[in-house]
């Protein structure tokens, strides 16, 4: 809070760098912004060091842990969207396989055959004490949509039906609307922090391990 | 076992978070950010960026981010604790392209123990003189009423689509409000949203609860304010209420310019 309000004090200044002809700027002064993610255990709330699958079944599971997301942005047009990166350099295990499908390498990705990947989808909540929606998939293991969950996309997918598109409403947790149900209805109010519950589905997926370092939390300002 | 790394966040502040500046085709500008690092510690910060949204002209034209962005303007800082820092960027406007070029410039963190990857992003937008078309319109009202134990009553929600048919991206500003018995009431909306040219954008508008909005026929009055626009919109019509639903009669696409 106090270095909210140090950011708040100091709105007055101005700066101007620019050489073209400015139409407009979104604010007449400083805009802080901060963004943490904290993995934390379902079971008693405590930090945790990273967020696991235990006890995987061949069918959508529920991770251990879920994200807490803080966030502060004090400007218009903000939003919090949320996917993996999979096929990016940095990506340990990087993605490998099938990029013609349209939902290629949007969750965790096998650490030996990395040509493999779990698909993963999330729910977005108020609170940690609410009950998570029920995991609705039909026989072939495709979510149920309107349901309260909505599958990850990968930012290099670009082909099929559902492309990444970044700032769009799918992908996007949090905004000036309020948080995302993934169901129809509106967002719904919410205030930092919101808690991301995460599942992936190891149907059909052989026995190795599955993992991601990119999964990207972005504050964005449109 | 699967496993997703452990916390990462940070915090920072930077002047402005969005600009939109107008240039004509072929020309070019420098753009500029100030960045102020905060933190007790220095922070090395990578500077990406992409494409927001996709504007069919220019999209069918080829124009791709590093036509107008370049390559150049992707590097690395280093701040140090307490440093505010100028970073400036060159832009230019392709000949073909039309409408608007729209960026999001994204700043993260290097630091390797931020093992989620976090970033921040800042929008530029860049208007092509002599070419912009502001063309949107309100597409759909409406509204529904959902009883709601706690306030003894129900919760009035409404909803306005505004649909932009133009090629730069708007901001409009909803109000509307219902002439009753007991007065008029205004119905406030979100805001902030930007409508981006193809797009249908739903702004909700939600009534203090307890709110109270017998069966019958109302005066309803939606106004759209956008910058843009020579004047406001106004679009007045029939809010028809029955026991269960909120019907506003004045529906389809209206233009405003």
């Amino acid at each position: 809070m106090k270095r909210i309000r140090s950011a708040l004090n100091r709105k007055k200044r101005t700066f101007f760098f620019l050489s073209g002809m400015i139409l407009s700027l979104s604010a007449p002064g400083w805009a802080a912004f901060n963004l943490t993610v904290v993995p934390k255990n379902i079971s008693d709330n405590m930090t945790a060091a990273q967020v696991s699958w235990s006890s995987v079944t061949p069918t959508w599971k529920e991770a251990d842990q879920y994200l807490a997301i803080n966030y502060f942005s004090d400007q218009v047009g903000w939003g919090v969207q949320i996917y993996t990166d999979n096929h990016n350099a940095g990506a340990n295990p990087r993605y490998t396989g099938s990029t013609s499908s349209g939902d290629e390498g949007a969750g965790l990705v096998g650490n030996t055959n990395t040509a493999l990947y779990a698909p993963m989808g999330w729910t977005a909540q108020a609170d940690t004490a609410t009950a998570r929606p029920s995991i609705l998939s039909d026989g072939a293991g495709v979510l149920i949509s309107g349901k309260g969950y909505a599958y990850f996309k990968d930012k290099m997918q670009t082909a099929g039906l559902y492309p990444f598109v970044s700032g769009e409403d799918y992908i996007t947790l949090v905004n000036s609307f309020g948080l995302a149900t993934n169901k129809p209805t509106w967002r719904v109010a919410a205030f930092s922090p919101i808690y991301v519950y995460l599942i992936a589905n190891f149907m059909g997926k052989p026995n190795q391990a599955y993992g991601t370092n990119q999964l990207t939390v972005e504050l964005y300002h449109q | 076992m699967a496993l997703l790394p452990a916390s990462t966040g940070w915090t920072f502040e930077i002047l402005p978070v969005s600009q939109e500046v107008q240039l004509a085709v072929g020309n070019a500008a420098e753009v500029g950010y100030v960045f102020h690092n905060d933190a007790e510690k220095k922070r090395n910060i990578e500077i990406s960026v992409v494409e927001w949204r996709s504007y069919a002209w220019n999209r069918e034209k080829g124009i791709k981010i590093e036509q107008w962005f370049p390559a150049e303007n992707l590097r690395c800082l280093e701040i140090e604790p307490g440093e505010k820092k100028k970073v400036t960027f060159k832009v230019n406007v392709p000949r073909t392209a039309r409408g608007e070029l729209a960026g999001m410039i994204y700043f993260s963190d290097t630091d390797p123990s931020q093992q989620y990857k976090i970033k921040f992003g800042v929008s530029l937008y860049i208007r092509v003189s002599g070419t912009v078309e502001t063309d949107v319109g309100l597409s759909e009202v409406g509204g529904s009423r959902e009883p709601d134990k706690a306030v003894q009553g129900e919760n009035l929600k409404f909803w306005v689509k505004v649909l932009n048919r133009g090629n730069v991206h708007l901001r409009p500003t909803i109000s509307a409000s219902v002439e009753s018995r007991e007065g008029v009431f205004e119905i406030p909306f979100k805001y902030g949203t930007p409508v981006f040219p193809g797009e249908q954008v739903v702004f909700p508008g939600e009534v203090a609860p307890g709110k109270r909005l017998p069966p019958g026929e109302y005066k309803m009055t939606v106004r759209l304010k956008e910058p843009g626009l020579r004047k406001d919109f106004v679009q007045t019509g029939v809010l028809r209420v029955t026991k269960d639903a909120m019907r506003f009669s004045n529906q389809g696409i209206r233009d405003g310019r």
